[in-house]
């Protein structure tokens, strides 16, 4: 079986310790830059839907502030963020290089992103049932959790599940930093020193994980809807 | 609404039109000769040439008329040269052409020396590579070139030792000792000036460091080119041509006419003394 695999993909076989560690890499760089992602982009998110024009917290400065903020932060691509926040990533992580140093980029690259998401996943709700909840007295936070929080799940999960899957993609750039993980892995060997047996078995590892993510997912909303 | 007959009309005034233009291009490129200079395409990447602009001012003297032409990366020149597209290129180094050549095919020749950038290494906590302690980072650029050049700096410095089968080229899998177990970050060239804080040295490209305000000469703790240059070194960078046009006269005299102490002088204004000559000049 062994002989087999020297045969078709010898480049991997030959260092296995190396895609093991890049697997290791990704899922560090994606549980926890994801989760953090998660939180910020939630409440950033929820945020613009209770600001916005006609929201249940109307607020034109802070509406527009972050509107802007967003805006400003998605139109910088993603390497050159990377480099730009190497002073920021020091201060808050203590260091700017390897898979610590890419944690704070790959939160600040996809906050804006995601947060976008939650706005348009929050937007779908019946504006009927949150004046329903207002006439019932329920506060703004009161609102937020059982209205449009809770309303949105199946939609949460699958912008959730977009946002992932893009993660996965901006992490493959965190190698500019010696982040390593699996899209630097192919980047180094498959694309720079031609071993495409290398890049192969990598896009099929990540095919793995995106799989897992939209199946996971999936059944999670089919145990939410009602 | 889809009409078809204006659709097969378009489609034949399209075709008609790519065809006049097949056309015009073979007219220009059958051309030899501007003004009765004779035309040398030379291949460059990047932005640096004016040592090249000097030469070709000194060509037109000789009738040769040496025209610029420009690459986006370094994967494409000897490509184009290889196919005839250019007569000679100027950007890459013996060990770059070596690997290339072999792992593409090209049929081509070092026509002559240009120069050679250095490599240092920087730091901002220890001042000489004796300094690194056990389980001290090392921070190198990521692609196989630079990368294996970086750690060969490294070797040199007597840090670690290197499998000799893998030439200049080598990884950090090709490490046979490090006693200091020093731990190596692979990040993007373009990076290694802003990680200096973050690890114990950086190795740098001469062109970036100058980019980051760094001193090749001066604040380089270690250079990989010193005193000097022998004739073998890898890094020295090339004219490269085909072979079977390495004898070329008009080759011959573009090297001729870059090979000259105005060149060496241009090349150590512009870069501060990081690109040095590697020919020999009056």
């Amino acid at each position: 079986m062994v002989d087999l695999l020297k045969g078709i993909i010898p480049n991997v076989v030959n260092k296995p310790d190396e895609l093991l560690e890049s697997i290791n890499q990704t899922f560090y760089m994606l549980s926890v830059s994801g989760s953090i992602a998660f939180v910020l982009g939630l409440i950033l998110g929820v945020v613009l839907i209770v600001t916005r024009p006609n929201g249940i917290l109307e607020n034109k400065f802070v509406f527009s502030m972050l509107s802007y903020t967003i805006n400003t932060f998605r139109s910088i691509p993603f390497v050159i963020l990377l480099a730009a926040l190497i002073p920021f990533s020091r201060m808050i992580v203590g260091t700017a290089i390897g898979t610590t140093g890419a944690m704070v980029p790959l939160v600040v690259g996809t906050v804006p992103f995601f947060s976008r998401q939650i706005e348009s996943a929050l937007s779908s709700i019946d504006s009927g049932l949150v004046e329903a909840a207002q006439s019932m007295g329920s506060s703004p936070l009161g609102i937020i959790f059982r209205v449009y929080l809770k309303e949105s799940i199946p939609h949460i999960v699958r912008v959730t599940q977009i946002t992932a899957i893009s993660l996965i993609g901006l992490t493959a750039m965190a190698g500019a930093i010696g982040g390593g993980g699996l899209g630097d892995f192919a980047i180094r060997y498959g694309h720079q020193r031609g071993q495409t047996d290398v890049t192969y078995v990598t896009v099929l590892v990540i095919l793995c994980i995106v799989a897992f993510i939209q199946s996971f997912g999936n059944l999670i909303i089919k145990k939410s809807s009602h | 609404m889809f009409n078809f007959n204006n659709f097969k009309k378009a489609a034949v005034i399209a075709s008609l039109g790519l065809a006049l233009t097949a056309c015009g291009d073979k007219d220009n490129k059958e051309t030899a000769s501007n003004d009765g200079l004779v035309e040398v395409k030379l291949g460059v990447v990047g932005e640096h040439n004016n040592e090249w602009k000097a030469t070709a001012e000194r060509l037109e003297k000789e009738g040769i008329k040496l025209t610029l032409v420009k690459f986006a990366d370094y994967t494409l020149p000897n490509r184009a040269l290889n196919d005839g597209e250019i007569d000679i290129n100027s950007f890459q180094h013996v060990a770059y052409f070596k690997s290339d050549c072999e792992e593409h095919g090209y049929d081509l020749a070092n026509v002559g020396n240009t120069y050679i950038a250095v490599m240092g290494a920087y730091s901002d906590k220890i001042k000489s590579m004796d300094e690194l302690k056990d389980g001290d980072t090392i921070a190198i650029p990521n692609d196989p070139t630079n990368g294996g050049r970086a750690l060969k700096l490294v070797e040199r410095a007597g840090v670690i030792k290197l499998d000799p089968a893998k030439g200049y080229i080598p990884t950090v899998r090709d490490i046979t000792e490090n006693p200091k177990n020093i731990k190596f970050y692979e990040v993007d060239a373009g990076n290694t000036p802003s990680l200096i804080p973050d690890v114990a040295v950086s190795v740098i490209n001469s062109n970036y460091a100058i980019d980051n305000n760094l001193d090749p000469l001066n604040d380089a703790i270690f250079s990989d080119v010193t005193g000097e240059i022998d004739e073998n070194n890898p890094y020295i960078n090339i004219v490269v041509a085909k072979s079977s046009n390495k004898d070329n006269e008009n080759i011959k005299k573009v090297m001729k006419a870059y090979q000259v102490k105005e060149t060496a002088e241009i090349l150590l204004k512009e870069y501060k003394g990081s690109q040095i000559a590697a020919f020999k000049f009056e």
